[in-house]
């Protein structure tokens, strides 16, 4: 199968990308990220990338914080192609389960430029039911990173996030600086079963840009270098069913 | 030591080897693989890579599938590189297999796949001992290695690079279901040898084996209907524990 890879400038940073199998690389948040340099230097930056061929136990790369009963699903790399964790909460109202890096890893904090991306499946037990959130959130991964009853992510952190209330039928994005966040709720609908790549690119200055699919949101927020650093995290929320989340993979590069 | 890297495309594909150590990279496995625009770009395509600098834990990365009562320590070796020593228990058929959690592949059309890994077999006497290694719906499960000098399964998608107690080869075997199509002899084996064992996947229908970064006869091959782990592992003849010391396994393909 013929491919056609391609340099790329943008943001002074080179980059790879194959027109004929990528060509939406070009507008996607990895444009401007530096990453062959950081793979040449790891002095230069950090590349965190969980691509879920390996089964995610607790305390390891990943931290399984989970309240209510044992979901019935199975937590469990699927036999799908790819790499697929599917990850699972019990069906009582307001159980969760979340997968929290071990350590608050990353800061949006000046000149420490940061790209994130994951992309993943979330296919509800019915009509706009069940909550998930992915995103980089102090203190994430703790009971309630999700509030109970509907009422948001973490009523307090830094960071921001990608999530879904049950009801919604939207994917919003939050930013955070302690108790004030910033949040837009419609800009990217949500279909269950349909997979979705979201990312979010911060420049190191003031600004969080947010994607989905490739495409830069027409909304993107002010943020002010944040006082604490953030877990990765991922999960799922139920508001009377199992749900679970399909995760097919999660990068974050930062400048170090 | 002087190096000289240099730019290579081929198939579209760019990337980087050294003409001084690594010339024969422009006829491997790899030569037409979009490995940097699937690091630049994770949404390209999947990466997998054990170079068994770590051990190989059952839940984790690997899952063991065996028979009980070998003595042989799984260890990661005190050798150079990163090598992994994987034992199965001597009695006659006893066998132990590591195979990835998930069946994370799939060979379909407009997914081409590169596959390759590099290891040793020292048997325990002359042709004895039995090992495999591959991407198999299933694979790693018992009887990976069919008992008796039978093959691998009757019936999977996938392939396996594999040698039976007896043989002085390594066969490569192709298969959709029921149907597959074997290069018996597709390698002469010696003992203790390391050897580089790498397959090509086009997307198309094309599946094509290397061997020490040499490309070997083709085999057509219809897009599979089962995705598959990938696997390695050891049985026995019943003439003695045997070990198969894994070097790497890396698998790249289109998501």
């Amino acid at each position: 199968m013929a491919k056609q890879m391609r340099s790329y400038w943008d943001g002074g940073a080179m980059n790879f990308y194959d027109q004929a199998g990528n060509p939406e690389f070009k507008i996607g948040v990895w444009k401007t990220c530096p990453l062959l340099a950081i793979e040449c230097d790891p002095s230069l930056g950090t590349i965190f990338f969980d691509d879920f061929f390996d089964g995610v136990v607790s305390a390891d790369k990943w931290t399984i914080v989970t309240t209510g009963g044992a979901a019935g699903g199975s937590t469990v790399i699927a036999d799908a192609a790819c790499g697929i964790y599917n990850h699972y909460c019990d069906g009582d109202d307001n159980d969760d389960s979340y997968c929290a890096t071990e350590g608050e890893s990353w800061k949006l904090a000046t000149g420490k430029e940061l790209w994130f991306e994951s992309r993943f499946t979330f296919t509800n037990s019915a009509t706009t039911a069940g909550v998930f959130v992915i995103g980089l959130m102090e203190g994430a991964g703790a009971n309630l990173t999700m509030q109970d009853d509907e009422s948001g992510p973490l009523a307090d952190y830094d960071g921001f996030c990608f999530f879904k209330e049950s009801g919604d039928s939207y994917i919003s994005f939050e930013s955070s600086i302690a108790t004030s966040q910033t949040t837009t709720a419609d800009e990217m609908a949500f279909v269950s079963g349909t997979t979705y790549k979201v990312g979010a690119h911060y420049d190191g200055v003031t600004t969080i840009t947010f994607y989905l699919d490739d495409v830069a949101q027409a909304t993107a927020h002010t943020i002010a270098a944040t006082g604490g650093e953030m877990n990765c995290v991922f999960g799922v929320k139920s508001n009377g069913a199992e749900e679970y989340l399909a995760m097919d993979y999660i990068k974050v590069v930062q400048l170090r | 030591m002087l190096k000289q890297t240099r730019s290579f495309w081929e198939d579209g594909a760019l990337n980087f080897y050294d003409e001084v150590l690594n010339h024969a990279f422009k006829v491997g496995v790899w030569s037409k693989c979009p490995y940097w625009a699937i690091k630049c770009d994770p949404s390209f395509g999947t990466i997998f890579f054990d170079d068994f600098f770590d051990g190989v834990t059952s839940g984790d990365k690997w899952t063991v599938v065996e028979d009980a009562d070998k003595t042989g320590t799984d260890v990661v070796a005190d050798t150079v590189c990163g090598v992994y020593h994987h034992y199965c228990d001597g009695d006659d058929n006893d066998e132990s297999y590591c195979a990835t959690q998930g069946e994370s592949w799939l060979m379909a059309t407009g997914k081409p796949l590169w596959f390759e890994t590099k290891l040793t077999f020292t048997n325990s006497g002359t042709t004895a001992g039995v090992f495999c290694v591959g991407i198999a719906s299933g694979g790693g499960g018992a009887n990976t290695m069919q008992d008796t000098e039978a093959g691998p399964f009757a019936n999977y998608d996938g392939f396996y690079f594999y040698k039976q107690s007896g043989e002085t080869y390594i066969s490569f075997e192709s298969s959709l279901a029921g149907a597959q199509v074997t290069n018996a002899a597709f390698q002469a084996f010696t003992s203790g040898d390391t050897y580089r064992l790498g397959v090509y996947y086009d997307g198309v229908t094309t599946i094509t084996p290397y061997v020490n970064g040499v490309a070997g006869t083709a085999h057509t091959m219809a897009t599979n209907t089962s995705e598959g782990n990938a696997f390695f592992g050891v049985k026995s003849n019943g003439t003695a524990e045997e070990y198969l010391a894994i070097d790497y396994i890396k698998i790249v393909q289109l998501r």
